[in-house]
């Protein structure tokens, strides 16, 4: 027993320190040898093609959040406050959250298969080989990619889930469109809008990062490949909400 | 040129490689044979730095490949070039695209003159006219030749070849073979063949080393191994029959 606990201790303290030196070395890359083209071309792949599935997610949580919100703040007399409640929670959990749990199913998933993939047909060897760092053409643009798209995937969801929020509020025939945004205006503030994207940078950094050390130690053809990408999205997803409550402490108490 | 001494390599436990001793002259054709699993994939990696040894030292152009910087590696891999047993062609790239890569990356060099080499490199392994084609539609045959392209792109010194034929057919086999013979002789490249087809063994190399139990066995040639009543000729022999 302890024995066994001991094993899955010292696994979980090297891979930590294994994910910690490549967060350094890529960083390192990323600071001081970019490869712009791959960086631009990550961008494109995670960020802009993620936008649909963002926007499709953002648009139903804020229609299926106001409606709850909606019934029962009417009931108490308070529709005023629908606006402002709706803002609040897209901008500083629900936008923020729901996004990362989406990219890390769609680009985490994609980043620890491609180099998984990569790693088990000899590629990342092919690479070395040619004079090339891994990690520089491979890793770096990634996490660069990520940490700087997911932000603004974030603000993009918060706007659409508050306009999924005036829909059924308007359509409730008992809130002033005017009265939705003034109530909005009145409890956002600027640090709340701050707070979501910056968690935004937070959740894209590790989702990348996960994800690229999964794929990366990769081993045994397609079963590998599979592994390596259920343990990616679902490190991700862990990391993602304890983070978040970090986050929400450190930005938001 | 390429020089090993008292390598030794082993991976989680068990000893792969054991006080290993090579030396390889510039313009030899060499072959490294033996079975599977025995060590002859880890010897091509040693010389190209992707494994590093437990001990002893792998001098590649008189330096110490694992006692010099990251960049520096990166400087010597350029002149190494390597066919992989997969090919390892980059699925998100076209054909023409995998050929310039080391091209683009690593050498300074005009658009116009990497089209020009690109072209000539699909002509060296005989595949002009398919830089459009993607990898995954080509077959193995043609994924090595690709490969093989690739690793050529940046006229390297030294060629090393893992398992070249391995999965082909006859016919195949022996096109790669002619290839590797043809490149060795036209661009005076140092030839490294790792496989244990015999009929690649006897076509391509002047010498013949026999990787067994870890360590590598005295070189034959091709003249005499077939002939040979050492451990060489029960694997030559075993292989025919």
């Amino acid at each position: 027993m302890f024995q066994y606990l001991g094993k899955r201790i010292g696994t979980f303290l090297t891979q930590l320190g294994q994910i910690t030196l490549l967060a350094g070395h890529a960083c390192r890359h990323i600071v001081l040898r970019p490869h712009v083209g791959q960086v631009f071309e990550q961008m494109y792949r995670l960020g802009v093609k993620s936008l649909p599935i963002t926007t499709v997610t953002a648009l139903f949580i804020g229609l299926a959040f106001a409606l709850q919100v909606v019934q029962e703040f009417l009931k108490f007399g308070a529709g005023k406050m629908i606006g402002g409640i709706v803002a609040l929670a897209l901008w500083r959990e629900l936008g923020p959250l729901l996004t990362a749990v989406v990219v890390a199913g769609r680009v985490g998933a994609a980043i620890a298969a491609e180099l998984g993939t990569m790693k088990v047909t000899e590629q990342v060897e092919a690479l070395e080989a040619m004079g090339q760092d891994p990690v520089r053409y491979l890793v770096a643009p990634r996490l660069a990619a990520s940490t700087l798209m997911m932000p603004l995937l974030v603000g993009w969801a918060d706007v659409v889930g508050f306009f999924g929020g005036f829909i059924i509020a308007i359509g409730s025939g008992r809130v002033n469109p005017y009265m939705y945004f003034e109530s909005a205006q009145a409890m956002l503030h600027v640090k709340d809008i701050m707070g979501g994207l910056v968690k935004g940078v937070f959740f894209g950094f590790f989702i990348a990062l996960i994800s690229a050390y999964m794929g990366l130690s990769a081993k045994s053809g397609a079963k590998g490949v599979g592994e390596v990408t259920t343990r990616a999205v679902v490190v991700s997803l862990i990391v993602i909400f304890v983070l978040n409550y970090f986050l929400s402490t450190a930005l938001f108490t | 040129m390429i020089e090993l001494r008292n390598v030794s390599k082993s991976f989680d436990g068990r000893m792969v490689l054991h006080d290993v001793n090579l030396t390889i002259q510039t313009g030899e054709r060499i072959a490294i044979i033996g079975t599977s699993g025995c060590g002859k994939s880890t010897l091509l990696r040693l010389i190209m730095g992707l494994h590093a040894p437990d001990a002893g030292e792998v001098l590649i152009f008189g330096e110490d490949i694992h006692r010099v910087s990251h960049a520096r590696l990166l400087k010597i891999r350029l002149k190494i070039g390597i066919l992989f047993q997969s090919a390892a062609l980059f699925d998100s790239m076209n054909v023409a695209a995998n050929v310039a890569f080391p091209l683009i990356e690593n050498f300074n060099i005009p658009a116009a003159r990497v089209i020009d080499r690109v072209a000539q490199k699909l002509e060296l392994v005989e595949m002009s006219g398919f830089g459009e084609h993607d990898p995954a539609d080509l077959s193995g045959g043609q994924r090595k030749r690709i490969g093989l392209a690739r690793a050529l792109s940046g006229d390297p010194e030294v060629m090393l070849y893992d398992e070249p034929t391995t999965g082909l057919d006859p016919i195949l086999s022996t096109n790669i073979e002619d290839l590797i013979v043809r490149l060795s002789r036209q661009l005076k490249v140092t030839s490294i063949v790792v496989t244990h087809q015999i009929s690649t063994i006897l076509r391509t190399a002047d010498k013949i080393y026999m990787m067994h139990n870890g360590t590598l066995l005295e070189p034959e040639s091709p003249e005499t191994i077939m002939t040979a009543t050492s451990i060489y000729g029960e694997f030559i022999r075993g292989g025919l029959s």
